[in-house]
C-alpha cells in the first residue's frame, strides 16, 4: 500500500510527464520563500522610506500655509520690526494701517509658532503652528534695498544632520520715510537686524 | 479514493509565475509612488525658492534689478542636492505701458538626467513709483 504513490509517480514519469513529489514541491516552494521573503525585507525598506517622505511632505505642507500667511501679513505691512528679547529669539512685530488699523506678532516658543493679532490693545485672534523636528525659528530685518525684506528662518534638528530653511517676504507697503525713521530709531535702540 | 500526490512541472511554473507577478507589481508600486512623492516635493520646493527669489528681487532698488544682479543669485543647498548645475536666468524688460514698469522673467535652469531643463519659470512685474521714475 505504501509504495501506491511512488508506483504512480513512476507510471507518470514513464510517460514521459514531468512530475514531482510533494517533497519536491515543498524543497521548490522553500526556496520561492526565501527569495520572496528577501523582496519583502526590501519591499519593507521601500514601505519605510515611503512613509517618511510622505511625513515630511505633510510637514512642509504644513509649513507652507503658515509661510504663506506669514508673507501676506509682511506684504501689507506699513511697519515691521524686531521686539527686543534678551536671550530669545525676537519676535517679529507687523504694523497694518488703514481701515483694519492691527498689530500682528509672530513669536515662536516651545516649538510652536504663534501669530497674535491686536488692535489697540485688544487681542482680536490667535493662530499656532506646531514646528515638529525640534524647530527653531529666527526673524531677521534687511533695510539695504528699496522695500525692507523679511527673512523667516527655521532650523531643524534632526536625529543625524542639521538643517534650515528660509522664506522671504518684501515688505512692498512700507513708506520710505516712515522706514528711514523707523531703521534710525531701531539703530539708536541697538536692535540687530 | 484515488490521492493525487504530484504536481506537474507546468502547475509549478504557473504558481511561481504568478507569485513573482505579484512581488513585481508591488514592487514597481512601491517605486512609482515614491517617485511621484519626490517630484512633488521638488516641485513644491522649486515654487518656495521661485517666490523666495520673488521676494528679494522686489526689494532690490529698481536700478539693480538686472539679469546679470539675478543670475548670480545662488540656489539653496537644499535645491543645489536635488538638481545638478541649478542656476537662475532672468529677462528685465522696462514697460511704459499701461504703466511703468519694469517685467522680469525669471527662469530656473537645470541639468537632469544629462539633459539641460528648466524646471519653472516666473514672469512678474515691479511698479516704477514715481521716485524711481524720476
Amino acid at each position: 500500500m505504501q509504495n501506491e504513490p511512488n508506483r504512480s509517480l513512476r507510471q507518470l514519469r514513464r510517460r514521459r510527464r514531468m512530475a514531482f513529489t510533494l517533497l519536491e514541491v515543498v524543497a521548490m516552494l522553500t526556496v520561492t520563500a526565501a527569495v520572496m521573503s528577501l523582496s519583502g525585507v526590501v519591499m519593507h525598506r521601500a514601505f519605510a522610506a515611503h512613509r517618511d517622505a510622505m511625513q515630511h511632505l505633510q510637514q512642509t505642507e504644513h509649513l507652507q500655509q503658515m509661510v504663506h500667511r506669514w508673507r501676506q501679513d509682511v506684504r501689507a505691512a506699513q511697519r515691521v520690526s524686531l521686539l527686543e528679547v534678551d536671550g530669545e529669539p525676537s519676535p517679529l512685530q507687523i504694523d497694518v494701517a488703514g481701515d483694519s488699523a492691527r498689530q500682528i506678532t509672530y513669536r515662536w516658543s516651545q516649538e510652536l509658532l504663534s501669530r497674535e493679532v491686536h488692535r489697540q490693545g485688544e487681542l482680536l485672534g490667535s493662530e499656532q503652528w506646531s514646528l515638529p523636528r525640534a524647530a527653531r525659528v529666527n526673524f531677521s530685518i534687511a533695510r539695504t534695498g528699496r522695500y525692507p525684506l523679511v527673512t523667516s528662518r527655521l532650523d531643524f534638528s534632526e536625529q543625524k544632520s542639521a538643517s534650515s530653511l528660509e522664506w522671504y517676504a518684501c515688505a512692498m507697503a512700507v513708506q520710505a520715510e516712515q522706514e528711514t525713521g523707523q531703521a534710525a530709531e531701531q539703530a539708536g535702540e541697538g536692535i540687530d537686524d | 479514493m484515488n490521492r493525487r500526490a504530484a504536481f506537474s512541472i507546468m502547475e509549478l511554473v504557473i504558481a511561481i509565475i504568478l507569485l513573482s507577478g505579484a512581488v513585481v507589481a508591488v514592487g514597481q508600486f512601491v517605486v512609482q509612488v515614491k517617485q511621484g512623492l519626490r517630484d512633488r516635493a521638488l516641485s513644491r520646493q522649486i515654487g518656495w525658492e521661485i517666490e523666495n527669489v520673488r521676494e528679494q528681487i522686489s526689494s532690490w532698488p529698481l536700478a539693480d534689478v538686472t539679469a546679470a544682479r539675478i543670475a548670480a543669485l545662488e540656489c539653496s543647498a537644499a535645491l543645489q542636492a536635488e538638481l545638478d548645475e541649478v542656476r537662475w536666468e532672468a529677462e528685465v524688460l522696462p514697460l511704459v505701458t499701461p504703466v511703468r514698469a519694469t517685467q522680469v522673467t525669471l527662469r530656473l535652469k537645470s541639468t537632469l538626467n544629462e539633459q539641460r531643463a528648466e524646471p519653472a519659470s516666473l514672469t512678474f512685474w515691479i511698479e516704477s513709483e514715481a521716485s524711481d521714475a524720476e
